[in-house]
């Protein structure tokens, strides 16, 4: 009963940044036209988050349903998507001359993220060995 | 029971393969921005659907691909042309075909689970890779001939013909290269991942 509800508060958490990225991202919609061409855009950082909640809500339902521990792939998954998003934008930013103090943070969660992701990649090959 | 068309473990994979391959999009398109300024990148963001065409088949590999042109759309789209027809079809090569183009790789999934020689099965995982890939340089030189003409450079030899094809060319070639010397060698190294389904039904036979 005790896991069942700190299931539900790790899905309801998920949901919630589900509902909350939604409609940050719609309203960051920008439309822009000019003589080359038609730009429709949106803030990407709340389309990731989307991704990023979803895989979390299918994990958290497999954990309620199941009655099994959060996965630890989950875990993975979600610092691999933050590692590989971030480092992305500061790339970008860096190939368009940004300037450094705009694209830092991205660095910055990057690199966490990264460390995350090895911390995760050695934990799940350990489990894995001893699996088989 | 009957056994359902696509059941949750496929949906679940399809989902996470498609958000490894978004996110892998995303780094490789920032890290060669520079090389490539009117878009397009080497990576390996079509392994994971290429993985999903061998191991689940081709209209999964279809789903996770479409997926993901779709959220690369959500991410902001860029259009050229001038009428809204043609924004459509430049819309439809740029994002809507190109990776889906790739999924046709999962054509070759019932030859390459079917058979039981290792050489035949490697030939199957470069054999899809390539035509995939080709299929996807297809659609980003059509979309470059006939939309991107502009950003040929003047006196350029062959007109945009023929730099639509160096340019796409450019990423989808060595794209190519390096996602089927990764199938092959993920292959040689744990086969177990490709042959998930027979392993599955042969749990499922033990099981029942």
């Amino acid at each position: 009963m005790k896991n069942k509800l700190k299931y539900l508060f790790i899905l309801l958490v998920f949901l919630s940044g589900l509902i909350i990225s939604t409609i940050l991202y719609i309203q960051s919609f920008e439309f822009y036209q000019d003589e080359w061409g038609k730009d429709l855009s949106f803030n990407s950082d709340y389309l990731i988050s989307i991704v990023i909640t979803i895989c979390g809500l299918v994990y958290s339902l497999v954990s309620l349903t199941k009655n099994k521990p959060f996965d630890k792939n989950a875990w993975l998954l979600i610092s691999s998507i933050i590692c590989f998003y971030t480092l992305g934008v500061f790339f970008k930013g860096v190939n368009k001359h940004k300037d450094f103090q705009a694209i830092q943070n991205y660095l910055y969660i990057g690199l966490v993220s990264l460390f995350a992701m090895g911390y995760n990649i050695v934990s799940f090959l350990e489990s894995y060995k001893n699996s088989k | 029971m009957k056994k359902s068309f696509i059941s949750t473990k496929v949906i679940s994979e399809i989902a996470i393969f498609t958000a490894i391959a978004f996110a892998l999009d995303f780094l490789q398109g920032g890290i060669f921005r520079g090389l490539f300024p009117n878009g397009g990148s080497i990576g390996i963001a079509m392994l994971p659907i290429l993985l999903l065409c061998f191991r689940r088949g081709f209209i999964a590999g279809l789903i996770s691909s479409f997926c993901l042109s779709f959220l690369q759309m959500l991410g902001g789209v860029y259009a050229i042309a001038s009428d809204w027809y043609l924004v459509f079809l430049q819309i439809c090569l740029d994002y809507i075909l190109a990776y889906p183009a790739v999924s046709i790789a999962g054509l070759f999934y019932k030859s390459f689970q079917n058979s039981d020689n290792k050489k035949a099965k490697i030939k199957y995982l470069v054999l899809g890779t390539t035509l995939g890939g080709l299929l996807k340089l297809l659609c980003h030189y059509l979309a470059g001939v006939i939309f991107w003409a502009s950003s040929c450079p003047d006196g350029f030899l062959g007109g945009p013909y023929v730099y639509s094809l160096v340019y796409n060319g450019g990423f989808m070639i060595p794209n190519i290269i390096i996602n089927a010397l990764l199938l092959v060698l993920l292959f040689i190294k744990q086969p177990s991942i490709f042959e998930l389904e027979k392993k599955e039904d042969v749990t499922n036979e033990k099981q029942a």
